[in-house]
């Protein structure tokens, strides 16, 4: 299925219909009358996009850089994005992929609790972090970003992998109770503030809070495998043979919270 | 307008599944010869009651605006939807205040009260009140650690503490004396609480008992309609039922409540001992008299727990590593919001589930225990039809037991009891014995002069959950608000208040003046914050 974009607008769209579970079993022209928001007006997705089926079940859409909950809760099935996509793009998604060939607004990935995001520009703010209030955020699955990162990313996150590639904002991995968050880029300040749990690994030096402790340098035998196997998905991570048999220095804390959460920065 | 040919259950005036009409004149129930409006409601096949009396509930006021702004994420999950007739809302454990009123209509229910309202945020609810549309309303004041009661009870001035607690309910206009944690609230101030009801007051030289006692008795000597109140000391700790035991027990020959005593009657020495003590406290009500209580059931799920037991709140806190709030209400009271879940595999919390159903089926007068959820404190409201379905059918219970933690079948009485609640059991735990106890003569019932409040369900035995959740018609005041379990009108219900007249002595005017941060004359809560009140007279 082809979705393009008919106009260019600043206004905000609601499509958490564009996923392959709501699209499955659905004639084009069901597909074309599903309902959603642009504002706060109803329309039917036809008035919006150009809908052609090209045949494939794949979901592949022009550039959206305002449609909001594109693949939200999706369970299987693949999404690609042609360009820019709008907010929370694959929140709560259990399964699937989605691929988007330029960049993505804040909250993509919320609260996801399986399947892969991959982004090849730059993701926005509270990547795979949790919404307001939530006890936790991000919950199994995989989230690439090629670019940089903003604030908050990984927030409350319980388990699952983040790698950015770029850089990352403020209070990356804050409140983190799980899961493995990996930066290739320069951390932004107060880097896993309140984390509990979970691993983040840097491949730049950071600037730490007081509340992380300095343990040892060492090769974690965890980090090897988890490498290795990082390595085999198709997303061409960086990863060198350095990054696996080197040694890493390893901080522990939020020590004003529970402080099981491990910093590990890579020294060569 | 003529009900006609519905089989009511109208426990107070001795009519049990009779097929019969009603009659509703200009908002009243009447006689068939004062009837002139001639129009028709077919009921026939159809369950026909008194609409509902909820005598405990959270719904307006500070802290439940406070655990509206601390849980965004309960309104999530829950929004609903604006038609022609309601507004958009949010709902699950903290509803907007629409909301409330909408689906307390939708299960027939017509007055609802406002259990905990500190006198410094009663225009707050009030305010809240005047949005939740279509039900009767009211609140109850704190009392139970007012500075005044405090020291009057210690100085021994009954007659200044009668002239205190009725110029409180005056100002606040409140309806009923609400005691939380006597003693212990005021305790919290300096990080402590109180466990018996003979420990000593911080600063005062006061008990949890004589408070107890001396409102207890300016509650009678006013003539209040309603008893004090009672939210028990010890609240939620293993071992309490001996405290909630002796409170009945120590306050006879008063009229009190004790309020979701579920949460009160607990056996057991520490939480690896946990056991229900609720046959014990089901035997305590059965050979009390004037002692009446709602049972707080327990449903599983989400809850937010909210009470002035500010301490409690604190140890649950603890327990739970849920976000908390405290708040502190000058010289007053306080208040403490934490998020839970009860599980139905955790065994304290099985445990506590089953308390609530033996409270209800071993206490032998349906007048005395009433049906509550303390809502949102053991759960949110709306899962009222589900406990009516466990009361009513012994299947379901066995069921439910079989889901829940096994230790329940070894530490609770619930899988041995046979006893099945009829309609009118039902219609009396949630209407006839609520409006009783509340003194509401006008409501709980449908003789003529009762106010036409009805409801009535598409009654199935097979589903007696779905029956009660939606009701077919929902009737207030002669007006249609719900039919097929859809909000059909907007309307405003009454606030109940008080008759009493009271003012404060110059020297408390003195004491008002210098410690409080309001000015008095902005204190009491003016009429304009009842836009249809209906004033009770106490007598």
């Amino acid at each position: 299925m082809f979705l393009n974009p008919l106009l260019k607008t600043a206004i905000p769209v609601t499509a958490p219909c564009i996923a392959p579970d709501c699209f499955s079993g659905k004639s084009v022209k069901e597909i074309k009358a599903l309902t959603v928001y642009y504002g706060n007006k109803e329309k039917h997705l036809q008035d919006l996009f150009d809908i052609k089926d090209d045949g494939q079940d794949v979901i592949t859409l022009g550039s959206v850089p305002t449609v909001k909950y594109i693949g939200k809760g999706m369970t299987a099935g693949s999404i690609v994005v042609k360009g820019d996509a709008g907010m929370h793009l694959g929140a709560e998604m259990k399964g699937g992929r989605i691929t988007v060939e330029g960049s993505v607004s804040d909250w993509a990935g919320a609260e996801m609790k399986g399947g892969e995001i991959f982004i090849a520009g730059n993701a926005g703010h509270c990547l795979g972090g949790a919404y307001r209030g939530s006890k936790s955020g991000m919950n199994k699955g995989l989230i690439v970003v090629k670019g940089n990162a903003g604030t908050e990313v990984g927030g409350l996150m319980k388990k699952g992998i983040i790698v950015v590639e770029g850089t990352l904002g403020d209070a990356a991995g804050c409140n983190m109770k799980g899961g493995t968050l990996i930066c290739y880029g320069r951390p932004g300040d107060r880097l896993g503030a309140f984390m509990q749990r979970g691993s983040i690994v840097l491949y730049e030096s950071p600037y730490l809070l007081p509340t992380f402790t300095y343990n040892a340098v060492y090769n974690p035998t965890w980090l090897r495998v988890f490498l290795r196997e990082l390595a085999k998905t198709p997303y061409k991570i960086p990863i060198t043979q350095g990054h696996i048999e080197g040694a890493y220095r390893r901080y522990n804390g939020d020590i004003s919270e529970l402080g099981k959460g491990e910093i590990l920065v890579f020294q060569g | 307008m003529i009900i006609r040919n519905g089989t009511v259950h109208d426990p107070a005036n001795n009519i049990n599944g009779e097929k019969m009409d009603i009659f509703v004149e200009k908002g009243k129930i009447v006689d068939e010869s004062d009837l002139k409006d001639t129009r028709e409601i077919d009921a026939s096949g159809l369950l026909v009651m008194p609409g509902g009396v909820e005598i405990h509930t959270h719904i307006a006021g500070s802290k439940v605006n406070i655990a509206r702004i601390m849980r965004p994420e309960d309104h999530r999950k829950d929004v609903v939807k604006k038609t022609q007739y309601r507004r958009s809302g949010t709902g699950y454990t903290v509803p907007t205040t629409f909301t409330i009123g909408y689906r307390y209509a939708e299960m027939g229910y017509t007055t609802v009260w406002e259990a905990a309202t500190p006198p410094l945020g009663a225009r707050h609810s009030h305010e809240e009140l005047m949005d939740i549309p279509l039900v009767d309303k009211g609140i109850f004041t704190l009392m139970g650690s007012n500075y005044f009661v405090l020291k009057y009870t210690e100085e021994g001035e009954f007659e200044k503490l009668k002239n205190f607690v009725a110029w409180l309910l005056y100002a606040t206009r409140g309806y009923a004396v609400k005691i939380v944690n006597p003693g212990g609230v005021e305790n919290w101030k300096w990080g402590k609480n109180v466990n018996s009801l003979d420990d000593t007051v911080q600063n005062f030289n006061v008990t949890p008992r004589e408070i107890l006692k001396n409102l207890a008795r300016a509650a009678d000597e006013l003539h209040l309609p309603h008893s004090i109140h009672i939210h028990c000391n010890n609240l939620g700790s293993p071992g309490n039922y001996a405290i909630t035991k002796e409170t009945i027990e120590m306050l006879a020959p008063y009229r009190r409540h004790i309020t979701h005593i579920q949460f009160n009657s607990y056996a057991g020495e520490d939480w690896a001992t946990f056991t229900s003590g609720g046959s014990d406290i089901a035997a305590v009500l059965n050979k009390s008299k004037n002692v009446t209580c709602d049972v707080g059931q327990v449903i599983f799920g989400d809850a937010t727990t909210m009470t002035a037991d500010g301490p409690w709140q604190h140890t649950l806190f603890k327990l739970s590593g849920n976000k908390w709030a405290n708040s502190d209400v000058e010289m007053e009271t306080g208040a403490g919001i934490v998020p839970y879940k009860f599980k139905k595999k955790n065994v304290v919390n099985a445990i506590q589930w089953s308390i609530g159903l033996e409270v209800l089926l071993l206490t032998k007068d349906p007048y005395k225990v009433f049906l509550t959820t303390d809502h949102p404190n053991a759960g949110p409201f709306y899962f009222y039809p589900h406990v009516m379905e466990l009361l009513m059918s012994k299947k379901k219970r066995e069921e439910m037991i079989e889901k829940v933690h096994p230790l329940v079948k070894e530490r609770s009485a619930l899988s041995s009891i046979d006893r099945e609640y009829t309609l009118s059991d039902i219609a009396v735990v949630t209407r006839a014995g609520t409006a009783q106890a509340l003194g509401m003569t006008a409501k709980g019932h449908l003789g003529a002069g009762a106010d036409a409040d009805i409801s009535i369900y598409n009654f199935d035995e097979e589903n007696i959950q779905k029956s009660f959740q939606k009701a077919a018609y929902t009737i207030k005041d002669g007006v249609i608000v719900v039919k097929d379990g859809n909000v059909v009108a907007d309307y405003m219900g009454r606030t109940y208040i008080l008759d009493v007249k009271a003012d404060l002595s110059e020297e408390e005017k003195r004491i008002f003046s210098k410690y409080y941060t309001v000015q008095l004359a902005n204190y009491p809560v003016e009429d304009a914050y009842l836009p249809r009140k209906e004033v009770v007279t106490c007598a």
